[in-house]
């Protein structure tokens, strides 16, 4: 977004699915005259750099501030707090897993983040979903709207 | 009726008992108290200590409505470009930061203010606080972070115009307001954005962003005088008084109603809106004005109950929505969405839509010829029917009376008198602005947009 500008925004998620294969989505949207190739190939890069060079401890660390924020900030609404309590009663059929989740979180550390982008993260176990714009159709057969509504309302 | 029984789950112990409902408890918002600092900044702070969360706001009056003429556009240029870099981060430094202490940081603007906002845990205030400083008062708008923040927006506005639904919106609201959103309506909102500069970002935010014109509200886990100490440590050399106020121009865009036709042959659905220069934010009919907000589910479950006599004779493959849909205060408007089938699709279909839009703009007129019933209105469905009564008139009532109807009458509080006023003060139907999406079964070439004239209006072009 910043250093190579091909993507107006990008990021990343898994759907946090608790039975079967989760998915991690790499999100990015092309800049104006970005071609979705370029886009492709520069987000491709990307992952590959995280698979082969790894993340460092403090790239772990900053991930770990921003979920234990997000869980503790989670909890000021009631709808929040149902809503964690019913997912960790559904999945896991113990609502207080909830509590154990930030130090879950807590015990990662970057050579588990490392081992599991080695693992999961290589081109064999990836798909590409590009969305591209449709050409507009060119049909001369059909009347222009504005005539029609002018010949309609007369 | 006994459920069969589940097999393999027969020797499954019995769930425990639901726990009952408590005791509702009455709501009383936090107390907090408001101090002024030495440079003039307005400091608010709620303590809510259930969770070791602070929240802080930042509210400039740096809004839209400050743009100068000619660069439209630019305050919310200027917000945006807030978190970009500070005298001592850049951008990239500052995002790092802000991420490494958990904490979220935004900035934008809408018409009235600007609006920096900080979310962090407790125990990280201070770190976090300093680096929202840094963004208030002394950000570094680098060339290429405006540059490139400039080009999202016109990318932005590209996407604009392939939504109908936000593209449609757009147009209204030019059309009924005088200066800004009419620039973009006539599809000229990418120059006015092209021409902006990193110059201009900085001067406005020389002019506009200042401790006199900003308060800072702060609500969470911290005491009003930490808070303080805290703004005055990291604030207390900021410097300025409150700028000249934006003169609000909530004139009439132009005078007879005039209907946008947006042609979007991708669309998937037709659309038709209608609005009108609504109540000032600073006036009582404010309020009664745009309760649909207030009560969006009550909206929708209204919105559902009236059967589209016309939309049947149009063969619609579902009923048409009625949404409401106040726009910052400065705009009234209801929305009707149909998908008409190869029938209703061209020349018939279009002398519907006309039909469709006298509906709603008609029964305005008995509104102010003071022909609305007086009847006791339950709260709080009242701020609901004001807002129709308002936007839409007599008509638009119908379905809400079904509603009432069935309320029982001693949740009766108010009568609808301040509802009935707002509506008869409200603008005749031949003030409104139509915007009107429509979708041909086919029609060459890119998107276009026509104008063509109301009731009593003229015809003008409005983009291409």
């Amino acid at each position: 977004v910043r250093e190579q500008q091909v993507a107006s925004e990008a990021h990343a998620f898994t759907y946090d699915l608790p039975k079967g294969a989760d998915v991690l989505v790499c999100d990015a949207v092309a800049r104006p005259g970005v071609s979705a190739e370029a886009l492709e190939a520069a987000l491709a890069a990307e992952v590959e750099r995280v698979r082969a060079d790894g993340v460092t401890d403090a790239e772990v660390e900053r991930a770990l501030a921003l979920v234990e924020a997000a869980f503790t900030i989670g909890l000021q609404s009631a709808a929040d707090r149902a809503d964690q309590l019913s997912r960790f009663a559904t999945y896991f059929g113990d609502p207080a897993v909830a509590n154990a989740q930030v130090d879950a979180y807590r015990a990662v550390t970057a050579e588990r983040v490392n081992a599991f982008a080695r693992r999961y993260l290589g081109e064999d176990n990836r798909a590409f979903l590009v969305y591209v714009p449709r050409e507009p159709s060119a049909d001369a057969a059909e009347p222009d709207p504005a005539a029609a509504l002018a010949g309609a309302a007369a | 009726v006994s459920a069969p029984a589940v097999p393999g789950l027969s020797n499954a112990p019995a769930a425990p008992p639901r726990p009952g409902p408590g005791a509702p408890r009455p709501y009383h918002f936090p107390p907090f108290e408001r101090r002024t600092l030495a440079n003039g900044l307005t400091l608010v702070v709620a303590t809510v200590r259930r969770l070791p969360v602070v929240s802080v706001a930042a509210v400039v009056d740096a809004g839209a409505a400050a743009d100068p003429a000619g660069q439209e556009g630019l305050a919310v240029l200027t917000a945006r470009a807030l978190a970009e870099g500070t005298a001592s981060l850049d951008a990239l430094a500052l995002a790092d930061r802000v991420e490494r202490l958990g904490a979220s940081l935004d900035a934008g603007a809408d018409w009235d203010a600007a609006v920096v906002g900080l979310t962090t845990l407790a125990p990280k205030l201070d770190a976090a606080f300093e680096v929202m400083a840094e963004v208030l008062a002394r950000p570094s708008f680098p060339a290429y972070e405006v540059e490139r923040l400039r080009q999202e927006r016109l990318a932005d506005l590209l996407h604009l115009r392939s939504d109908p639904a936000r593209w449609r919106r757009r147009v209204r609201g030019g059309g009924v307001r005088p200066r800004v959103a009419l620039r973009a309506a006539r599809g000229r909102g990418e120059a006015a954005v092209g021409g902006l500069t990193r110059d201009a970002v900085a001067a406005f935010h020389a002019a506009r962003y200042a401790p006199g014109g900003t308060t800072l509200v702060v609500a969470g886990d911290v005491t009003a005088d930490a808070a303080e100490a805290l703004v005055a440590r990291t604030l207390g050399t900021w410097a300025g008084g409150a700028p000249a106020p934006a003169a609000a121009d909530d004139r009439q865009a132009g005078a007879g109603g005039r209907v946008h036709l947006v042609a979007k042959p991708d669309a998937v659905q037709c659309e038709l809106r209608v609005g009108h220069v609504g109540p000032r934010r600073d006036t009582p009919d404010y309020l009664p004005a745009r309760g649909d907000e207030q009560h969006p589910r009550r909206a929708v479950q209204l919105a559902r109950q009236p059967q589209p006599a016309r939309a049947q004779r149009l063969h619609l493959r579902r009923p048409h929505r009625l949404r409401l849909a106040p726009l910052g205060g400065a705009v009234l408007g209801g929305e009707r969405g149909w998908r008409p089938t190869r029938r209703g699709r061209r020349g018939r279909g279009a002398l519907e839509i006309d039909r469709m839009r006298d509906e709603l703009v008609r029964p305005r007129r008995a509104v102010a010829r003071d022909e609305l019933p007086r009847r006791r209105v339950p709260h709080p469905l009242r701020d609901h029917v004001g807002h129709r009564v308002g936007a839409h008139g007599l008509r638009a009532l119908r379905p809400a009376r079904r509603l009432l109807r069935r309320l029982p009458r001693a949740r009766a509080r108010r009568d609808g008198e301040d509802v009935r006023r707002v509506g008869a003060r409200a603008p005749a139907p031949r003030a409104t602005c139509n915007a009107r999406g429509w979708r041909p079964a086919r029609v060459p070439g890119r998107s276009r947009a026509r104008v063509r004239a109301g009731r009593g209006g003229r015809r003008r072009a409005v983009a291409r």
